[in-house]
């Protein structure tokens, strides 16, 4: 992983907000890569847990899944992503499926414009 | 109490741990322990009993962060190990409260916040077992000061002894008596007492009280009481009086137990049981029973003793005048007990035999001690 990890300033709910991260990580900015990186390989793993539990309409695996990429997302600074698991979580416990689904895809777009943005597509 | 702080963080994504620790790595000397679930968290909990905080995550495999809090808070070992939980829920808040967790860290971490919650109980942790420790010590020192306290109060009671026996000396010194003598009239009180079925507590008292019983002496004048030949009735009535002076020199000192019966000794040792003693005429059971023993132990020492003026008696010839005495001078039970008990009254007066004092030589011109002229047989 060998690119400058940059701060998108221009939308309202960052996309990656580093300056947050930094503070998190004590201003360690060589960590950065480190922590994206071990983001990501979460975030594959809760994607794949997303798809088998969508298809089943299984609600407590997708709350937990949620759960947990609320936190990842929350702590990477990963705020858009962050109010997506949010919002599928919400849905989760409704019993929502629909509202699920169309997380879920958000998420995914979400989840690639993060990528883009920290230029840490392989 | 160890500086360094062991801080446990269980959570099973590998990037919230590694961010907890970077957070906790400026507060200094902490060592960082990790776990992916509950299961693991115990088992470290198991393994290593200086853990300070717990960072715990609630979401996980294998065991849940609310099974572990629960385990944690219901082991006796661990339930002092305060617990932080991760959560970005804030339903989750009050109930990991409610079952025992210390506090709560919300996701996102604010680093300040994580380590302000993680200095803080630890400090709360380190204060209960340096309270733990310090009542350990405060034990150990209480034992340790009672221990002090008893020695005093043992050195205490021999001090008053050799105080008892000092003065007692200090009134015999200005006639015939010898520090033996004083010493013996102590023993054999002793000794009579605890026959007569008088505690050892008491028995020692009156051991302690007994070289107090001529101390009246120091009150009266050279002129009656180094008088040689007998007293005439003034003169008798002026040394009479030493059992007064006695009591009055020894009165008002309740709290002292030996001083007390100090007093009863000097007052009442010239008793006698018939009633015909000095200096109140008391009679019977209505004497006290410390001075009817000293009365028996002062005149058979007197008896059996050498003085610079008078040889011993044979021990034969003292027993007869003992016994001639029995029920007029004596209390016919004390002696009795006395007479049955010789050898046991006898070791005593070998123990403490009189050795060569130089006194003694020196008060070669003394007169025998006027009580003994009271005897009709001595």
């Amino acid at each position: 992983m060998t690119c400058s990890v940059k701060n998108d300033t221009d939308s309202p709910v960052k996309v990656f907000n580093r300056s947050a991260l930094l503070a998190r990580i004590g201003g360690n900015e060589e960590m950065i890569p480190r922590f994206i990186d071990m983001f990501l390989e979460s975030v594959e793993e809760c994607l794949s847990k997303l798809e088998r539990a969508v298809s089943a309409d299984d609600f407590d695996v997708v709350t937990t899944v949620a759960h947990t990429l609320k936190g990842v997302s929350g702590n990477i600074g990963a705020d858009r992503m962050h109010g997506v698991a949010i919002e599928m979580g919400n849905c989760a416990s409704n019993g929502d499926g629909k509202g699920i689904r169309s997380a879920l895809a958000e998420l995914r777009d979400e989840y690639a414009l993060f990528k883009t943005t920290t230029c840490a597509v392989p | 109490m160890k500086d360094t702080l062991a801080i446990l963080a269980v959570d099973d994504i590998e990037m919230n741990l590694m961010m907890i620790r970077h957070m906790l790595d400026s507060l200094g000397d902490v060592e960082f322990l990790e776990a992916r679930n509950g299961r693991e968290a115990l088992d470290v909990l198991e393994k290593r009993h200086d853990v300070d905080v717990v960072l715990l995550d609630l979401e996980m495999p294998v065991m849940n962060g609310f099974e572990t809090l629960e385990r944690i808070k219901s082991s006796d070992a661990f339930r002092d190990i305060p617990v932080i939980v991760l959560t970005a829920e804030a339903s989750e808040v009050t109930r990991t409260l409610s079952m025992g967790a210390n506090d709560f860290v919300a996701k996102p971490y604010n680093p300040e916040e994580v380590k302000m919650r993680v200095l803080n109980h630890a400090r709360v942790k380190k204060l209960g077992e340096l309270t733990r420790d310090m009542n350990v010590i405060l034990e150990a020192e209480v034992v340790k000061k009672t221990a002090a306290l008893q020695k005093a109060l043992d050195f205490s009671r021999k001090a008053e002894f050799e105080i008892s026996l000092r003065l007692g000396r200090a009134a015999e010194f200005r006639d015939m008596e010898t520090g033996m003598h004083i010493r013996r009239i102590s023993e054999l009180s002793k000794a009579l007492a605890l026959l007569a079925g008088i505690s050892q507590e008491d028995s020692d008292i009156l051991r302690h009280a007994a070289p107090l019983h001529d101390v009246g002496k120091i009150g009266i004048p050279d002129r009656v009481l180094l008088k040689p030949g007998k007293l005439d009735d003034p003169e008798l009535q002026v040394m009479r009086t030493h059992t007064s002076i006695g009591a009055t020199i020894l009165s008002e000192a309740d709290e002292f137990p030996v001083i007390t019966a100090g007093r009863i000794v000097a007052l009442q040792h010239h008793e006698k049981w018939d009633g015909s003693g000095y200096p109140l005429g008391l009679s019977g059971t209505d004497i006290h029973i410390f001075g009817r023993i000293v009365m028996i132990a002062d005149i058979f020492d007197a008896l059996i003793s050498e003085r610079p003026y008078k040889k011993a008696f044979s021990l034969e010839k003292a027993i007869e005048i003992m016994k001639e005495g029995k029920g007029k001078f004596f209390d016919p039970t004390l002696l009795e007990l006395f007479l049955d008990n010789l050898d046991v009254f006898l070791r005593i007066m070998d123990e403490f035999k009189d050795k060569n004092e130089p006194a003694d030589s020196e008060r070669s011109e003394f007169p025998a001690p006027h009580y003994l002229n009271e005897f009709p047989a001595a």
